[in-house]
């Protein structure tokens, strides 16, 4: 327990004091931020007997009594939830993302999703809202491409497209078992296919024509896939990046819009 | 030399001595971006509340933001200066941009900030996410998927504003409404804002780091940083520091949640992410 809190309950309290104290411990992180006024009215009582309070236990008032707390909480659990270590950890996960890319390859990539080929994007569970991010911007930037969400769909097309479409495959997993079968047949036809996992020893790469592989874990809070794919929506980000200064290359001159370096 | 967009507006609302500040920051911007407030205070002999509230004016929440924007503005001068046509070269600066949008966004994200979210994820009320359609959608369905996957029950997404406009006159103020905008000004999404705000529901909001609409009626706002751009009418503003910023929050709320249980259920085996 918290010295602090300790020292609160050999004091001899009020039930109102007790009450404060009660709240606090049950309501650990959190109520050492919650501010006077939420805390009484949550509480029914005044902000002067929580501050009555704070000043039996020899603090000043309720703001050092929150320091003060919140100093202890630290000392006594240091591996405790810490938000900047945290934010500090995703953004160095972000900068080691972008520190790997090729960006020839990019470059490449971004020529052929502008070219006049028919561009497939497919992409399923949470990797189709970065599929869809790529296809509703490249919409914008008036280059047209086409949205796959379904597997089967996607498994049924490799069949039928032209073989000089771009197959565009967003899979956080690269799962073998999954797209194996799509990747064989588009070879097979010369179809060119960009994968874009986070699986660096995904079987499906030797197969496809660009490989780009993002740092990504992939993860599970109770069996639900919970992998953000922050690093395939930066390689989409820079795809885009990149389209969009192709598309102001092209265009003629005069015409700005917004800067793009 | 750093140009900030000020329009004439601004520069009225702007009293003699915060003219003088601005000089002051015209002539070394420099200097002015590795400077605290209270040195830059002391160098213009004007107080700090003077320098905030200059900040304020040109519509940046304070002067850490007013460096970013300062900072921004000069690495926009200098491919344009030294006009290098290689492509690989711009490739580099471009990511740079990328990373220095989402690094200023990270640093943007407070604990407090992160707390009072979390502590309506924690109670069970019923959060509402409004998807105002296009691109910023694809915002509003990552917040709800990652919502979900964590295991927070209770969400729901409002893709019509007439729906919208429905559930929200009619709603329990303990629920929460979240709201993402890309200008911080659309009209449907300020609309929304002001019914739930009428109807004391909280509001949750990731707008632009200017002074915004939106974010003026948001009980918790988190900023980012990005550059708003269009092809002929067609918005593409990038999207990357809001995804950013989603994913931080969720991160953080599912330490949240586990060290929380760690102290309540000391000894007692806990839920791991594998």
């Amino acid at each position: 327990m918290i010295p602090l809190f300790e020292k609160a309950h050999q004091l001899h309290l009020t039930d109102t004091e007790e009450e404060i104290l009660k709240y606090f411990e049950s309501n650990l992180p959190s109520s050492v931020y919650t501010n006077l006024n939420d805390l009484s009215a949550s509480l029914y009582t005044s902000n002067a007997t929580i501050v009555r309070f704070c000043q039996k236990l020899g603090l000043k008032g309720y703001n050092e009594f929150k320091y003060q707390v919140r100093k202890e909480l630290k000392q006594l659990h240091p591996q405790n939830f810490r938000t900047d270590d945290l934010v500090h950890h995703s953004l160095a996960l972000f900068k080691d993302n972008l520190d790997q890319i090729d960006e020839k390859e990019l470059e490449e990539i971004a020529g052929l999703l502008t070219s006049d080929r028919p561009i497939y994007i497919y992409g399923s569970n949470l990797s189709s809202l970065a599929a869809k991010y790529l296809q509703t911007v490249l919409n914008t930037l008036d280059y047209p491409c086409i949205l796959v969400e379904w597997r089967r769909l996607l498994n049924g097309l490799v069949h039928e497209i032209n073989s000089d479409a771009v197959l565009f495959i967003i899979t956080a997993h690269g799962d073998a078992r999954r797209y194996l079968s799509v990747f064989r047949k588009a070879k097979a036809r010369g179809t060119i296919t960009i994968l874009l996992t986070c699986e660096k020893d995904s079987p499906l790469i030797p197969y496809s024509t660009f490989a780009l592989c993002t740092n990504d874990r992939n993860e599970e809070y109770r069996h639900v896939d919970i992998n953000p794919r922050l690093g395939i929506f930066t390689i989409v980000q820079i795809l885009i990046e990149l389209a969009a200064r192709i598309k102001q290359n092209s265009q003629d001159g005069g015409d700005t819009f917004g800067s793009l370096s | 030399m750093v140009t900030l967009h000020l329009d004439d507006a601004v520069i009225k609302s702007l009293s003699n001595n915060e003219l003088n500040v601005l000089k002051y920051v015209y002539e070394h911007s420099d200097e002015v971006l590795d400077m605290s407030i209270q040195t830059l205070a002391a160098q213009t002999s004007y107080s700090s509340a003077t320098i905030l509230r200059f900040c304020k004016k040109l519509g940046y929440s304070g002067f850490a933001e007013f460096k970013y924007a300062l900072r921004a503005e000069g690495r926009k001068d200098t491919p344009g200066t030294s006009a290098a046509k290689a492509q690989n070269f711009n490739t580099r600066i471009m990511i740079d941009s990328l990373c220095s949008n989402v690094e200023g966004t990270s640093n943007l994200i407070s604990e407090d900030q992160l707390i009072h979210t979390f502590r309506y994820f924690d109670s069970n009320c019923p959060i509402y996410l409004w998807a105002p359609g296009g691109i910023t959608s694809i915002l509003s369905d990552y917040f709800e998927k990652l919502l979900f996957s964590i295991g927070r029950q209770n969400v729901y997404k409002i893709e019509s504003s007439k729906m919208g406009e429905h559930i929200l006159r009619n709603i329990h103020s303990e629920s929460l409404l979240i709201l993402i905008s890309t200008t911080g000004d659309f009209g449907p999404t300020v609309r929304l804002g002001k019914i739930a705000r009428m109807n004391n529901v909280p509001i949750l909001s990731i707008t632009p780091y200017t002074n915004n609409e939106v974010a003026n009626l948001a009980t918790v706002n988190f900023r980012f940083f990005t550059n708003q751009r269009e092809n002929r009418g067609a918005e593409f503003t990038s999207r990357l520091p809001v995804f950013y910023m989603i994913n931080a929050i969720i991160r953080c709320y599912l330490q949240y949640k586990l060290s929380g249980r760690e102290q309540t259920e000391q000894g007692e085996n806990h839920d791991s992410i594998i």
